[in-house]
């Protein structure tokens, strides 16, 4: 049975990002954020048993807020956020452990602002 | 793991903060905070971290900004390029700036983290104003200043409120949205605007970027620059002029004269004055401050605004009686006591205000002289010496209306004062108004203190445990302080379930001591 699960995407979408981060080493997971529309994008890009999580704050002195995408290698999730134009948000891309919900030391990439 | 806050924005900026947004004269062309178009090659929208204005007099007032159009860049430069930029202000009489008073143009220096402190001079005295700024074509919000009365003018009435202690990561910032619905004339801030500790992963609504113990200048500058995103904050920022000044955390916590390295005071110190309203004055000299300094405000206030961490000895130990009454032990300096000393002697103003950071009045548990069993060590009770010097001071100089202003403790209390504690039927000398805090400690709920203890110190009035702030309401005739609370609590994200209301309130009556309820 093919379970659709909204925001989970096989494979990555086409929107170009308007900017990314990898974590350290290899790039095991991904974050991209798409301007248009207000995307975020988490993808995994390697079988190595850990999730890909972006962090991220918003405007408005929120966050931090989680997205998870524990589907495995090759998959990405895609986050659609609500976001005043303009407006803008701070992320960053770690590895983590999905059951505990506990990121890995270690293994975030350096922030990037972006803006919707 | 605590839930984290829901994925959606559930503030708006306060109308006055807002005001930028409208379609104002002059400065045609430039973007406004909403739409912000965007020039290639420029810089996007800078003012994220809102606007300020801070220690008026009755010609003028400091405006502040500071650029930053990625605020939590963990740089500390808030995604601003390594170049000086020119930025315009403007002060008018009217919130559509059709009159403007006073303009010119500045320099956000890159070595400054691009904040701005502009000066105006000339404005009329008693006034309200409001300002903005425009950098490169963008426009800031709107604040809403105003100067002090003229010197001997008594005005019929001034309002201020009074916080402290905001832990960014224990709570939202409801507590300034009462601050800014109140539109006060003055706001005074009284220590740990913001705090140094590492991130908490314990009872939090919201988290740092940056998550280990900020200690340098960066990381100073990127904690208030995480602060000010707050719609909240910036909204009371722009709503009326502050008084500020630090105590602990926006340093280290619990710090001294002697236990801190240069270099950290140095960093501090100038990522303060940097996001603070603060006069030139105030500007740090290497790693000092001159901090403390007066308002006044015509012939019915001054507030000397109390710097008692700089200048102060080390903490006694836990009930080392020898120690912390020990005379030449101080907590403000022997330089800050005798400007002090020496204002009360020339009384220019009907109340006088000691706006500081710690507990002034005494909290012993059992009453005994010889047991010194103090709540706090580094609260006044610390430096008994230091205490009784200026109290017994404002007695000598027949000050008319000693108010000692309060944080530092999380609580809110009211206390009137003695030279004597120990002595339940000493006469009163004044009274203190300590401010909860805005945030910090969160859901609050601690036991009260005992009536054991209560018996033990009967000068002390009042407490309660929830976070809030006091909104004072002063005329020549009486002081109406209205203890301020959140209920059910600052955890709670949405504005629309949270009350604020007034918990007690007590009056003081001119020429008269003591408390009285109201």
């Amino acid at each position: 049975m093919l379970l659709m699960v909204i925001g989970f995407m096989l494979s990555g979408p086409s929107a170009v990002a308007d900017s990314s981060r990898c974590t350290p080493s290899g790039c095991a997971g991904q974050a991209r954020f798409v301007s248009l529309g207000e995307h975020l994008y988490v993808d995994d890009k390697l079988a190595d048993g850990h999730s890909a999580v972006a962090v991220y704050w918003l405007e408005g002195g929120t966050g931090p807020f989680e997205v998870w995408n524990p589907n495995g290698n090759g998959s990405t999730v895609d986050h659609n956020l609500e976001l005043a134009e303009g407006s803008w948000i701070y992320y960053y891309v770690c590895l983590g452990e999905y059951g505990l919900r506990s990121i890995l030391s270690g293994t975030c990439s350096a922030g990037v602002t972006d803006y919707a | 793991m605590p839930e984290r806050p829901v994925n959606r924005r559930i503030f708006v900026l306060g109308g006055l903060a807002a005001a930028g947004t409208a379609a104002l004269p002059g400065w045609t062309g430039a973007s406004t905070p909403a739409p912000r178009s965007v020039t290639p090659n420029a810089i996007r929208y800078p003012f994220e971290l809102g606007v300020a204005s801070g220690d008026p007099t009755p010609d003028g007032v400091v405006l502040w900004t500071r650029l930053a159009p990625a605020p939590l860049n963990t740089d500390g430069h808030g995604g601003m390029p390594n170049a000086d930029v020119t930025v315009d202000w403007e002060v008018a009489g009217d919130q559509s700036f059709a009159s403007v008073v006073a303009s010119g143009s500045t320099v956000a220096r890159y070595a400054d983290a691009h904040s701005v402190h502009v000066e105006p001079v000339g404005l009329a005295p008693d006034r309200e104003y409001f300002y903005r700024f425009r950098a490169d074509g963008h426009i800031s919000p709107a604040g809403r200043t105003r100067t002090a009365p003229p010197a001997g003018a008594m005005p019929a009435q001034l309002r201020f409120a009074f916080g402290s202690c905001q832990h960014w990561e224990e709570g939202w910032y409801h507590a300034h949205r009462g601050i800014t619905a109140d539109r006060p004339d003055l706001v005074l801030f009284l220590g740990d605007y913001l705090y140094e500790n590492p991130s908490s992963a314990l009872s939090t609504v919201r988290g740092y970027v940056i998550t280990s113990e900020a200690d340098t200048l960066a990381e100073y500058r990127h904690r208030y620059a995480q602060h000010r995103t707050d719609p909240q904050l910036q909204a009371a920022h722009a709503v009326a002029p502050w008084l500020v000044v630090f105590d602990d955390h926006e340093v280290e916590n619990n710090w001294n004269s002697t236990n801190q390295t240069a270099a950290r005071r140095e960093a501090a110190f100038r990522a303060f004055y940097e996001n603070m309203p603060l006069r030139r004055s105030s500007l740090p000299v290497g790693s000092s401050i001159p901090l403390y300094r007066r308002i006044q405000w015509g012939a019915l206030a001054r507030f000397h605004m109390l710097d008692t961490r700089q200048y102060r000895n080390a903490q006694a130990p836990t009930g080392s009686c020898s120690t912390m009454r020990d005379p030449a032990r101080t907590i403000t300096g022997g330089t800050q006591e005798q400007w002090l000393l020496a204002a009360l002697a020339q009384q220019t103003a009907r109340w006088d205000f000691l706006g500081q950071q710690v507990f002034f009045a005494q909290r012993d548990d059992d009453n005994l002289r010889s047991t010194c069993l103090t709540n706090s060590t580094d609260a006044w009770d610390g430096y008994t010496a230091s205490r009784d010097r200026i109290a017994a001071g404002w007695v000598q100089r027949g000050v008319r209306n000693p108010v000692v202003l309060t944080g530092d403790v999380h609580r809110h209390w009211a206390a009137d004062l003695r030279l004597d504690y120990y002595d339940h039927s000493a006469p009163i000398i004044g009274s203190e108004l300590v401010t909860t805090s805005i945030t910090s400690s969160g859901a609050g709920g601690s036991s009260p203190p005992s009536q054991t203890w209560m018996s033990n110190n009967p000068h002390i009035r009042y407490w309660q445990d929830q976070r809030g702030y006091v909104l004072a309401t002063l005329t020549p005739a009486q002081l109406t302080a209205e203890f301020k609370i959140v209920t059910p609590s600052v955890l709670e994200p949405n504005p629309a379930n949270v009350t604020i209301r007034t918990d007690r309130r007590f009056a003081l009556l001119d020429g008269q001591r003591g408390l009285q309820n109201a």
